[in-house]
């Protein structure tokens, strides 16, 4: 779901080699390869940046703190990896990356150029990823009038193929960021209380994420009032006796994003709250008995919208989203969309919530779902309406 | 004079350039990609901070317009922005609802935020308001260079933050925590002091080289734990260094420092309006060099003597030897000659500041001193 985004990520970053060893970034390699030589390219280059840095990250697990990445990965030998940072933060970068070949990056118009000219692909056919989605203008711009030779293709959605299944060391990332997140959110009924901020609670929750090893972490929040009218960022409103605060919480850890989001209550929910919930709470079961391999994602949102026949729920909660992929990115494909054509992937992993407001009120629930073949397990739970002691 | 009538002076000021350049019509792209180090027009004449892509219309006469994405965050927006026109719209639809905006106002028009627009956003974009439209990337620069009187307080209340934030870390530090953990504390007192973001680094070791991201290492006996700490409030960041070391410094550290505070006084003498910037990094560099270290005053052993701050990288810009820019009076940076040392490694120093007639006004209040906790 769209957050702030922040000037830095600014939490750990290291790279947990138990974790995600360097054998399962050669083993993802070498599927890029053979995925370059399948489409008849010569090379790939593949775009990342601070907001969308998977498809740099999946092979190379380097990751921009801020500003971007390049790379560039011929059909066969070694890639180069170029970093948005000065020369002496490259040994930094380094710790980060199996790639050795490092280099700063500064203008990327003709870095990329020379880079290509070096590599002699200046007459080539490269693949470009997330190039048209996320490179600026102007450096695209320069990059085409210095290779006017170069044939460019959009292979996004075939790296996008790749990357939708999660990969056992993928899977336990994601499990590991997730518990971290649902850890997180169990500690709010311990946290919240009357007199404090969306902000000091929030506060709370990020430095438990932060605690954890977090790279990343968002947050979006409503307390009081708001919750009838929208998730935002943490502020000063001031919680009270009987509140209602809807939380979501997304964090990054060695890459891999979970999310999840709450509703809590400042002590007893009134009996529209809990009606509201309980439309939630359907609408997120309908969803989640539905995910295995092979599914519609569109019968995701049809299960969703039949269990919301509160109309001002519905189209809320469809503005917010009922969910998509996540991974290397906060959000991937498969997004849950009426009318999607595409199924659900053995390995995909979903987010999924509900998330939507009604009669001056607002409820959030969502968490993560794995689609294995022996069903779908559920890496974050999404309790009902949870009523905190004060 | 209060928050909305200066919104308002900013943008009567765009206007006066709109009017100089015979434009009728100003849009202004963001991608919603915050940072630092770069000017945000959108949010300069908003004093809204968007989630996502946005575009601000404005018009030479009559009320500006802002059509935000994603949609659901509209409520947020009416709640926040002045204008009778704010709308939003779900982001693939973001290109087509601008120029349909766009076409029933005035011409010629002018587009700022280009550069911020991907490859495949612009070509969209600019095909449906009929490729007319000329560039004012140039009309939007330099708009921030000075503070106001309301912009001066948010960066002075960052600035008060960014001492909390060094309050925490001094508080925090201990022996074995991991240096992501106490970059999670000073996080933590950070945004309960009502921070909303933070271009923050922290790292320890015996002999560091530079700054950097915190890691899992643990943090020694003895180590200097250095930080930049960059809290943001209501769009305006401040910036503060310094060093503290987990130990007893030795008379070395102590003595390598006080060179950094010297370099740090003279560059503060040379701060002032009519001076160039390269002035500072001159007075600072005379100090550094003179004590032997003059081969270390460029990279890799430092990177600048300072930035213009308190709305992303706003003029006087980097602060160095090379180029310079004219100081004004209520111009906002950080001066910070941090520096590595062979003896001692990196150590830092930075506090920002606001440009006065008799000279600068330190906005951060830390003493300018070594910091130390036993071990």
């Amino acid at each position: 779901m769209r957050t702030m985004h922040p000037v830095l990520k600014r939490g750990a970053l290291l790279w947990d080699r138990d974790l995600l060893p360097p054998a399962c970034y050669a083993a993802r390699f070498g599927r890029i390869q053979s995925l370059i030589a399948e489409e008849g390219d010569d090379a790939w280059l593949l775009f990342g940046d601070v907001e969308r840095y998977g498809h740099v990250a999946y092979f190379s697990n380097f990751l921009p703190r801020t500003r971007s990445a390049l790379a560039l990965v011929p059909s066969r030998g070694d890639p180069t990896i170029l970093v948005a940072a000065g020369p002496r933060d490259i040994p930094a970068a380094k710790t980060l990356t199996w790639i050795e070949d490092v280099r700063p990056l500064g203008n990327a118009g003709p870095q990329v150029c020379a880079l290509i000219a070096e590599k002699e692909l200046a007459k080539a056919r490269i693949g470009l990823i997330g190039i048209e989605e996320s490179l600026a203008l102007p450096e695209w711009n320069a990059i085409t009038a210095g290779l006017p030779q170069t044939q460019w293709r959009n292979r996004t959605a075939a790296m996008m193929g790749l990357r939708r299944v999660k990969d056992r060391f993928e899977q336990a990332a994601l499990r590991r960021s997730a518990l971290a997140v649902a850890h997180a959110l169990d500690a709010v009924p311990q946290l919240i209380r009357p007199g404090m901020t969306t902000r000091q609670l929030a506060a709370a929750v990020d430095r438990q994420l932060r605690l954890a090893g977090a790279e990343d972490v968002r947050i979006l929040v409503a307390g009081g009032t708001q919750c009838g009218r929208s998730l935002r960022p943490a502020d000063d409103i001031l919680l009270q006796q009987g509140d209602e605060v809807m939380f979501y919480a997304a964090a990054e850890m060695q890459r891999y994003w979970a999310e999840a989001a709450r509703t809590f209550v400042l002590g007893c929910a009134a009996a529209a709250l809990q009606a509201l919930a309980g439309r939630a709470v359907a609408a997120l079961a309908a969803m989640r008995a539905a995910v295995a391999p092979g599914v519609r994602i569109a019968d995701l949102h049809a299960r969703a919208e039949a269990e919301l026949a509160d109309a001002e729920l519905r189209a809320s909660a469809s503005a917010y989203g009922y969910g998509h992929g996540i991974g290397l990115d906060a959000e991937e494909p498969p997004y849950v969309l009426a009318g999607s054509e595409e199924r659900i992937a053995e390995g995909a992993t979903l987010a999924l919530r509900v998330i939507g407001h009604s009669g001056g009120q607002g409820i959030a629930l969502g968490n993560v779902i794995m689609a294995g073949a022996a069903g779908a397990e559920v890496l974050i739970e999404a309790p009902g309406l949870i009523e905190c002691e004060m | 004079m209060n928050a909305a009538a200066d919104l308002a002076e900013r943008l009567a000021r765009v206007r006066a350039r709109m009017r100089a350049r015979g434009l009728n019509l100003l849009i202004i792209y963001f991608n919603g990609q915050h940072t630092m180090l770069r000017f945000n027009p959108l949010l300069y004449l908003t004093d809204f901070k968007t989630l996502g892509p946005a575009f601000l219309f404005v018009p030479g006469e009559g009320e500006p317009a802002l059509l935000i994405s994603p949609d659901w965050d509209l409520p947020r927006a009416l709640e926040m922005v002045p204008f009778a026109t704010v709308r939003s719209v779900v982001p693939p639809l973001l290109a087509r609802a601008a120029a349909n905006i766009a076409k029933a106002l005035p011409r010629p028009l002018a587009i700022a935020g280009r550069e911020h627009m991907t490859a495949g956003f612009a070509q969209e974009f600019l095909l449906l308001i009929d490729g007319d439209a000329g560039d004012a990337g140039d009309l939007v620069d330099g708009l921030a260079a000075t503070r106001t009187e309301i912009e001066l307080e948010r960066v002075g209340r960052a600035a008060a933050i960014a001492d909390a934030g060094f309050a925490a870390l001094r508080d925090a530090a201990r022996v074995g925590m991991r240096e992501h953990e106490l970059a999670a504390e000073v996080e933590h007192a950070m945004q309960c002091a009502g921070s909303e973001d933070n271009y923050g680094l922290l790292g320890a070791g015996s002999h560091n080289l530079a700054v950097r991201a915190p890691t899992d290492r643990r943090i020694e006996a003895g180590d200097l734990i250095i930080g930049e700490i960059t809290p943001c409030y209501r769009g305006y960041f401040a910036q503060l260094c310094r060093t503290l070391v987990l130990g007893t410094p030795s008379e070395l550290q102590l003595s390598k420092y006080d060179l950094l505070i010297r370099a740090q006084e003279e560059g503060l003498r040379a701060a002032l309006p009519g001076r160039s910037s390269r002035d500072i990094a001159q007075a600072i560099n005379a100090v550094i060099a003179a004590a032997g270290y003059a081969e270390y005053c460029r990279q890799p052993y430092m990177r600048t003597r300072g930035h213009g701050l308190g709305f992303g990288g706003v003029v006087p810009h980097d602060v160095n030897e090379g180029e310079g820019e004219t100081l004004a009076p209520a111009m906002t940076l950080v001066i910070h000659p941090n520096q590595y040392i062979p003896e001692t490694g990196y150590m830092m120093l930075g506090d920002t500041v606001v440009i006065e007639a008799q000279g600068p006004r330190l906005l951060t209040a830390t003493p300018r001193r070594l910091y130390w906790k036993p071990a």
